[in-house]
Formats: C-alpha cells, structure tokens, sequence
C-alpha cells in the first residue's frame, strides 16, 4: 500500500430523501428476485463480453502504469473542495456524527426504528459509504473518526511537548502483514452476518467503543500511518474499493495536493505491497460480501438447518455456532478455490512465477466482481432503507425531538420501480465483470514476458471470473427468504 | 486457439443452462430439529372476495405461502387465527390483530412492487439488521410483480 497521505475532499452533502417512520423491519429489503431472463440476458452478456474482451485486449501491452487523469482540484468547479476550511469542517462533521452515534448508543432508545445508531452504521456508513467510496471516491481516508481524532490529539499534546510524537513509533512489525487487520475484519464480518441482535443500538456502541480502543493502541504503538495501513480494517477496505472508483488522490511533484479524475478500475492494477496477508484479508472481503447475500437464499437454510443438526448437541448456542462454522467456511472456500486457480493459471502459463506470485498478482482483479454484486445487492435498500435517516436526523435518540422538522417523515417504499433494481442490478454486475476481466489481462499481459503465455494464463481466470459473476447472479435471482 | 473458444462456447452454454433461479420453486426451511421441509404454495391473488389464511399453531395452515399479485391490483387477505395473533405486513407497514373466530381483513392497493414478508409479532420483535427481526417469524411472503 503506497505511503502517500490520501485525502479525498468530496461534497459531504448527500441528497437524503424524505425519512420515514417505518414502525418496524428495520434494515429489510423487498427486492423481488430477478426473473429467469434478466438472469439469463446477464450471464449471456458476461460470457460473451469476456471473450469480446479476450480478443480485444490481448492485442494491446501496456507498457506504462499512467492513465489519463484530471485534476478537479484545478477546475474552479471543485477547487473549493481542496480548501482547509472546508476539509476541516468535513471533519468536524464527521466527529460530530460519531459522537452522536455513540451518544444516542449509550443513552437513546432501545428501539433500532427510532434509534439513530442502526440506520447510521448499517446503512449510512456500511453500504451508503462503501457506495461512495467505490464509485466516487474514498471518502473514508477524509472522514475516518479515528484517525482525525487521533490527529486532533496530537495536535493538542504538541501544545504541551513540541516536537514530540503522540506515538511510540514502534516499528511495525512486518512480518506480521495485515494480519491484524484480517482478524478484526473477520469479526466485523461475524457481527454483520451473525451476531444476533446486531440492530440494538446499546450493542453497536459498545462494539464501536471497543474498537476504537484497539484502533488508538495499535495508533499509539505503532504510528497512525503504519496502522491504517496495516491493521484498521476499513481504511484498508475503503481504500480497495477506492482504487475501482473514478478518482484518486495525489500529491504532485510540486508538492500540492490533487484530486485527479481517473477511468474507472485502473487503480487495481497497483499490485505494490502486495503480500499473502493482503491476499487472505481481500479474499475474506469478497467472501464476505457474496455470503451476506447468500444468507437470504432457500438454499442457505437447508444448508443451515443441515449444520444445525450436526451441532444442535451444543445446546443453546448451536444455530449460533453453525452460522460461524458458515461464515469461517465460505472464506476458506474462496481462497481455496482461489489459490486452485492460480495453481491452474501458472500451469496453462508455464511462467517461472510461483503460485503465490500469482495469487499475489491477480487477487485485486476481482474486487469489481464483488463491487458490482454488492451495488446489485444494496441498490433498492439504499433508496428506501437510506431515507430513514432523515428522521432520524430530528429525533436521533428517539425521544420524541424533532430538531429539523422531519421527524414524522414516512418512508416512501416505492422510490425505486422493481424494474430499475433489476436493470441495475444486472447492470452492475455485468459492467464489474468487464472491469475485472480487463484487469487479469492487462496484469497478465504485464506480468508475464510471453504473450501467449499470458493469454494462455487466462482462461483459468476467465473461467473464475464467470463463475463468481454466476454466483452473483444467482443470489439476486432467489427469492429473499428470512427463514 | 479456435479449438478451445469451441471449448469455452459449449462451457458456457451447459453453465447458462444449469442456472435454475428458483422462480415460486422456493423450499422454506425455517425450522430446526429434522422437521420435514414444507414446500412453498403459489396462491394467486385474484380471487374477487380476497384470500382467506388460516394461522394454526402459529403457522400458516398448508405451510407456507407466496402470494403473488400483479402491481395496482386491490388486495384482500383474511386472516384467521386459533388464538390472538398480531399480524404485520411489512414494506406496506399493515398490522392487524387476529382474533380466534374472527376475521381479520387487510385491504389495500398494491401500488408498490416487492417481495413482502408478512410476520407474526411475538414476544420480542427485534433480531438482526437484516430482515428486520429475524426472530420475528414469517408466515408468508406478498409478492407484488411489476
């Protein structure tokens, strides 16, 4: 992961819709399942583009890791996002919010619907931000409450002893990779799929409480930089799904600050830093955000009752306990099957690479794939679920304010046709499809000295890659089922 | 080369084919403890004096149901229980109450499309974030086609 400082100035106004008080079902979705032919029309349009794409890429070797970019920084349009006093006052917002959120956590209404702390992490942070930072920007390295409070808190203990360092500047230690981050990711990863009673809102602050913690000693230990680039989950999450959104930050030869436009899914093709922790903990990502969904299928609860039946002599916790037996397993799944297609891919190459070299190499080009399924995925919740916050914005803890005059808003469940969630969705898909078979043949293409051999390499991955979007497919395709 | 794009064709076609989106084929298994799968019904909603649902034992009777109408139609459902049950739709955000021997009708337009579970509230009516109360036991399913 490269050193530069990334800072994104984005507009930290989002259009919120209307919020309404739905009496229950909080974080539900009412997607219809995509019918036969829009699954089919999807699939098709994968294979066939793939190959399109087959024939069209492996024409053209890339020498040069430059793309075109344009600096917004310099058009007088978005200049002023570049300025102190705005980044400062994005990051005011941001503690702001956070303190809110803890405070409504630990003090407002038990009730997930007229608490504010569900909506604001579930919704607003978990699927709204990684939205932006995908599609936009990484608006996370800006507003990441952690790290500004970190800062802030260093600022102030300079006052007291100028020139020191708020850290103890260990050095960290590098053989441990990302690994830290690998284990809190997986226990993010339990507390979204499993962890019952991961709506209440007292349960989401002590969880944020705690994390915090482990976040300002790993700071405190190691440096801030060091650990967001090792072991803060989502700095390193976001930021992989940065890197397929439309711009980046950078800092030019002169030293200022940029924010550049860039095409689409170009960022994945920096494979610097690249270690076998990072390949473990992206896997785990990916994994994650397919069984997420896979959790809603008929399918899984067969599987789930199966599980159950295998450990129902545990007792009280037993669904507990197959529902993580589950979410450890799909993981494992993935990097298998992974690691057996990079095992595929060094053969059909006949390259001198390893297949941990492999692994290495081609282990970001299938973040779109799993970009484009969690867009699908979240499409219809965002529109609907996301108005909650409006008002919630006017009664954040749930008793009874109504600060902006909003708080009797009514959500408004048709905002999104059932059409147009199938259409993006499939869209979606598809068009990360694209982007990830683009990205394994221009890194083969680079990675590999012989042409043919890098072609050969692909057929593996495109393999992969299709059925990984199939699966994608699939999901959304099944009726969403609660059990 | 031509040989395996040949290949990969055939592959791709078998792979389109084995996709089988389940479409009203759903199996609900939401119990534990080796209790028979149900299969889910398809009920259509066009019949003029509404659907009549009986709730046994804290299920539907005849296991559980997706009902499917088409967006705009005016939905009727009659509920009947054994015993008081308090019933939510949710997305359209109905509740009604059931009592035994009586009935319970839920009457609206379906103006919104969607896949809606409809649940019984019991005891606690918090769960997880997604499905909105996972502890909250569905009976059935509403689904509004575009």
């Amino acid at each position: 992961m490269s050193l530069f400082i990334r800072r994104l100035w984005l507009a930290a106004a989002v259009a919120f819709l209307p919020t309404s008080a739905l009496a229950h079902g909080f974080g539900q979705r009412y997607d219809l399942p995509v019918p036969l032919g829009l699954f089919i029309l999807g699939a098709g349009a994968s294979v066939v583009l793939s190959f399109l794409g087959m024939g069209f890429f492996v024409r053209k070797k890339q020498e040069s890791v430059d793309y075109p970019g344009y600096n917004l920084l310099a058009s007088p349009l978005f200049g002023w996002m570049g300025s102190k006093v705005f980044l400062l006052l994005i990051r005011v917002l941001s503690i702001f919010m956070f303190c809110v959120t803890l405070a409504a956590g630990f003090w407002g209404t038990e009730n997930p619907d007229k608490n504010i702390v569900p909506t604001m992490v579930w919704i607003i942070w978990w699927v709204g931000l990684a939205y932006v930072c995908a599609l936009i920007g990484n608006l996370w390295s800006l507003v990441n409450p952690w790290s500004i409070i970190f800062s802030w808190a260093e600022v102030l203990y300079r006052k007291i002893k100028p020139g020191d360092s708020l850290s103890l500047e260990q050095p960290y230690p590098e053989n441990l990779g990302v690994w830290p981050a690998v284990g809190l990711f997986l226990w993010f990863a339990w507390a979204e799929i499993v962890w019952p009673h991961n709506d209440l809102p007292r349960n989401l602050a002590v969880a944020t409480l705690g994390y915090s913690i482990i976040t300002w000693t790993g700071m405190f230990l190691y440096g801030k930089e060091a650990w967001l680039e090792r072991g803060e989950a989502f700095s390193i999450m976001f930021g992989v799904m940065g890197r397929f959104s439309i711009t980046e930050t950078r800092v030019s030869e002169s030293g200022k600050n940029e924010w550049r436009l860039r095409p689409p899914a170009v960022g994945l093709l920096n494979t610097d830093g690249m270690s076998n922790s990072m390949v473990v903990l992206l896997v785990l990502m990916l994994a994650t955000v397919s069984f997420d969904g896979f959790t809603e299928t008929p399918l899984w609860h067969l599987i789930r009752a199966g599980i159950y039946e295998g450990v129902v002599w545990v007792g009280r916790d037993a669904l507990l306990l197959a529902d993580t037996m589950a979410l450890i397993a799909a993981p494992a799944l993935f990097l298998g099957v992974y690691y057996l297609f990079c095992m595929l891919m060094r053969a059909m190459s006949g390259s001198a690479l390893s297949t941990g070299e492999f692994a290495r190499l081609f282990v970001l080009s299938l973040v779109p794939i799993a970009i484009g399924y969690h867009v699908a995925h979240y499409f219809s919740f965002l529109f609907i679920q996301g108005q909650r916050i409006i008002p919630l914005l006017s009664d954040p803890f749930g008793v009874g304010w109504n600060l902006w005059g909003t708080a009797a808003y009514k959500v408004d469940i048709g905002i999104i046709g059932a059409k147009t969630t199938w259409y993006a969705s499939i869209a979606a898909i598809v068009i990360g499809h694209i982007c990830a078979v683009y990205l394994a043949h221009v890194t083969a293409l680079r990675a590999l000295e012989n042409r043919f051999a890098a072609v050969r390499s692909q057929y593996p991955m495109l393999i992969l890659m299709v059925g990984y979007t199939m699966v994608s497919l699939w999901i959304i395709a099944q009726p969403i089922t609660g059990g | 080369m031509k040989f395996i794009c040949r290949v990969f064709c055939v592959f791709a076609l078998i792979a389109l084919f084995q996709a089988m989106p389940a479409q009203g084929a759903d199996k609900s298994h939401g119990r534990h403890g080796g209790k028979p799968a149900m299969k889910e019904s398809l009920v259509k909603g066009e019949e003029m004096s509404g659907i009549t649902l009986k709730i046994a034992g804290g299920e539907i009777q005849g296991g559980k149901k997706v009902i499917r109408v088409k967006q705009g139609d005016e939905v009727r459902l009659n509920l009947m229980a054994d015993k008081t049950t308090e019933v939510h739709l949710h997305g359209y955000d109905i509740e009604k109450t059931v009592s035994p021997g009586g009935v319970a009708v839920m009457a609206f337009r379906a103006r919104v499309a969607g896949r809606f579970p409809v649940t019984l509230h019991g005891s606690h009516s918090h769960g997880r974030k997604k499905s909105g109360g996972h502890s909250e036991k569905v009976l059935f399913y509403l689904e509004v086609h575009p």
